[in-house]
């Protein structure tokens, strides 16, 4: 689409001052909305959690007490024996100590140990076995920012190359397409997911690989059936058969013109369908299957598959609701700055 | 045309994707000449393409096909669809009425600090990640009622006391209330005659429990939905947030029209305008737009059923029946057929959504008339 970038006059100066205007005015009709504004300073704290893990990994954090998986920092306490362990914080079960002192009896104290907890060194405490969960967040940022961009990127070229396509040359190639749209969205794309977590391909599910599988289903289903009606709309407008009466061959039509036309609605809605690529990533980690990594959903998981090994501990909330908040917040986050970018656009202009 | 292609993209999408295939869990038991007599008769062995054609015919002729363990696809279906039907057609209606309240009254307000809330909530909603929500709420329940009556009803399931047979019969109630509304509906506009909004709901609650009472079915089918209730709590959260954020927009955009300035000249009262100028036009663009959700609406219910078999939600001794369970047990016996079977059954309700929604379209748009008398 792209090949289409033959040498022009530069524009003349009033008209380049017009689109900086333009586009100065975008923005501030985008700055009026709250919404858009919260989701962009979401977006810039993940982006900072993002960058922040690397170089405090390698600086601060040992990564002995920090990694994110194998990171432990325990405290050694004293723990009651006890047949039956209601509270594995303080009590440990007899047949688990004996293992260690053949001796040991009901009622015994030994040493055991718990997760280190809240303190200054775990801003936001450990999970029960002392891994950080500051650490987890700010590791799990990265992966999860990957797959958003790469969702997207994938989600925009997909969709708007069905729609142009379908919309420019009409017949058959848009039965072709819009048939093929309309059969993947069929298809709840986050279930697919799941099921490649689960294939012998799972190990493409790099975060990168994630977020393309998920933008080709996305881009190809739900985000190419709305762009291919705007498509068809902004097709029967003048301006594109003003260009078509000059002279301009269908690449310069589609990429000069009708492109740039799609790309305010195609961002919001590429925006809201990428939130679902990462609730979905997050839960194929969550539910076990998928690849090895580390996600906000493998933190999750931990935190519900292997509650002590010694007995039950209390729900791990402060785990659950760190992990949940940051998917959560993140998708959000697309979904404000989409919002945003709805009411910068939406207000009629021209 | 399009069903086609969605098989076909099934069929070869289980088939290459899935890791061996389900005789490779007998691996350990059989000597190779066992396994490959029993690939040869359950006809694993054939060349993909000739077990494509074959599955395609039987679809052709309703048949899903046979579980690898020999049950019948279409029985599995028959057994599990209705409770996510359930559990997604109440959701659904819950979700949209309120959320469409919500969005018009939004829109109106827009600017202020209460509608900018309602936007940030509703987002925060739609993003939810849904296994925590159902965390919260099956330990904030467990916490409430300490499980008993849950309990009890979970062996009443596990007895056999809550059959599919009872769900498809609030099923078909549901469907047969709705096209009586929607018949009397359209006699009444005919006759230019309106009904308050409230009147429809209640007949739309009243209506199935008179039809189940009368089938004797009452006492099943109230425990049927007390028993589902955590989960269509879960989906109508879910679901509520996205039709708010959609009817605020759809309904600001209809604010903006000429003929809402109009009737503020004519000195219509606001309320009104907003309900029966702006709202009412605004019904069909978010028809449409939510069609194109649905699909993720249907993976989150997915989700939320798969949650509520996880070890630290079983503290309420629930197990939701439904597709997911299917679904995720055959995905791990490599059971294709049941898995293409159960993502088909999925790709069929949304289809048969979207002709809903579209005939919901052809209903509701004065301007679009099909075969009638008058134009």
């Amino acid at each position: 689409m792209t090949a289409v970038a033959e040498p022009e006059a530069a524009p003349a100066p009033t008209e380049r001052a017009a689109r900086t205007h333009q586009r100065y005015a975008v923005w501030a009709r985008y700055r009026q909305s709250r919404a858009g504004m919260l989701g962009l300073v979401l977006l810039l704290v993940f982006v900072l959690m993002a960058l922040a893990y690397p170089i405090l990994i390698r600086t601060v954090w040992s990564p002995n007490l920090y990694d994110p998986e194998f990171g432990l920092d325990l405290v050694i306490v004293d723990k009651v024996v006890v047949a039956e362990v209601a509270d594995s914080q303080r009590e440990v079960a007899l047949a688990a100590a004996v293992r260690f002192n053949r001796t040991v009896q009901i009622g015994d104290t030994v040493r055991g140990s718990v997760g280190a907890g809240f303190g200054a060194a775990h801003l936001l405490g450990t999970d029960h076995v002392g891994r950080d969960i500051l650490a987890m967040l700010l590791a799990g940022a990265g992966p999860a920012l990957a797959i958003a961009v790469s969702a997207a990127l994938t989600t925009a070229v997909v969709a708007l190359t069905f729609a142009t396509l379908g919309a420019y040359f009409r017949g058959p190639v848009d039965a072709v397409l819009s048939n093929t749209s309309n059969a993947l969205l069929l298809l709840p794309a986050p279930l697919v997911m799941i099921i490649v977590g689960t294939s012998r391909y799972r190990e493409v599910f790099s975060p990168v690989g994630f977020g393309v599988l998920y933008g080709l289903l996305v881009g190809g289903g739900a985000v190419a059936v709305v762009m291919r009606s705007e498509a068809f709309s902004t097709m029967s407008k003048g301006f594109i058969d003003t260009a078509r009466a000059s002279g301009a061959g269908s690449g310069r039509i589609i990429g000069r013109h009708l492109v740039p036309s799609l790309l305010p609605l195609a961002s919001v809605s590429i925006l809201v369908g990428i939130t679902g690529a990462i609730v979905a990533d997050a839960f194929v980690a969550f539910t076990g299957f998928g690849p090895n990594r580390f996600s906000w959903g493998t933190m999750l998981s931990w935190a519900i598959a292997f509650p002590d090994l010694n007995g039950p501990v209390p729900t791990p909330w402060n785990v659950l609701i760190a992990g949940g908040l940051a998917i959560s917040l993140l998708a959000a986050s697309f979904y404000l700055v989409a919002i945003g970018i709805q009411s910068a656009f939406d207000t009629p202009q021209r | 045309m399009t069903l086609v292609i969605f098989a076909t993209i099934l069929f070869f999408m289980a088939d290459l994707l899935m890791p061996g295939d389900f005789v490779t869990r007998f691996t350990l038991q059989m000597n190779d000449a066992q396994l490959a007599e029993l690939r040869n008769f359950l006809g694993l062995d054939r060349p993909l393409l000739e077990r494509y054609v074959d599955y395609m015919a039987g679809l052709a002729t309703g048949d899903l096909g046979l579980s690898l363990w020999g049950v019948s696809v279409s029985s599995l279906l028959w057994a599990l669809l209705p409770w996510t039907l359930l559990v997604f057609i109440v959701a659904m209606g819950i979700a949209f009425p309120a959320g469409f309240w919500l969005g018009k009254r939004a829109a109106w307000r827009s600017g202020t600090t209460g509608s900018a809330g309602l936007t940030v909530g509703s987002v925060a909603l739609n993003t939810t990640f849904p296994p925590l929500l159902v965390f919260i709420l099956v330990i904030g329940v467990a916490r409430l009622t300490s499980g008993n009556g849950m309990n009890s009803l979970h062996r009443l399931f596990l007895e056999g006391g809550l059959t599919s047979q009872t769900v498809w019969w609030m099923l078909g109630t549901i469907a047969l209330v709705a096209v009586a509304v929607a018949a009397a509906g359209v006699v009444l506009s005919r006759m230019n005659k309106r009904l308050p909004m409230p009147v429809w709901a209640s007949v739309f609650v009243v209506g199935p429990v008179l039809v189940w009472a009368a089938l004797g079915v009452a006492g099943d089918a109230f425990d049927i939905l007390v028993y589902l209730s955590l989960p269509i709590i879960a989906v109508t959260l879910l679901a509520v947030g996205e039709v708010v954020l959609v009817t605020k927009a759809t309904t600001g955009a209809a604010a903006r029209e000429d003929f809402v300035q109009t009737a503020r000249a004519k000195g219509v009262a606001e309320p009104d305008i907003r309900d029966h100028h702006a709202a009412r036009y605004a019904v069909l663009p978010t028809l449409s737009k939510l069609a194109v959700s649905v699909p993720f609406v249907f993976a989150g219910l997915m989700i939320v059923e798969v949650s509520f078999g996880w070890p630290e939600a079983g503290t309420l001794g629930l197990t939701v029946p439904g597709l997911s369970s299917m679904l995720f047990n055959s995905l791990e016996q490599r059971d294709v057929p049941v898995v293409i079977g159960g993502l088909f059954a999925i790709g069929v309700i949304m289809l048969v959504l979207r002709l809903f929604l579209d005939v919901a379209h052809a209903v509701l748009d004065p301007r679009i008339r099909y075969g009638g008398t008058e134009a």
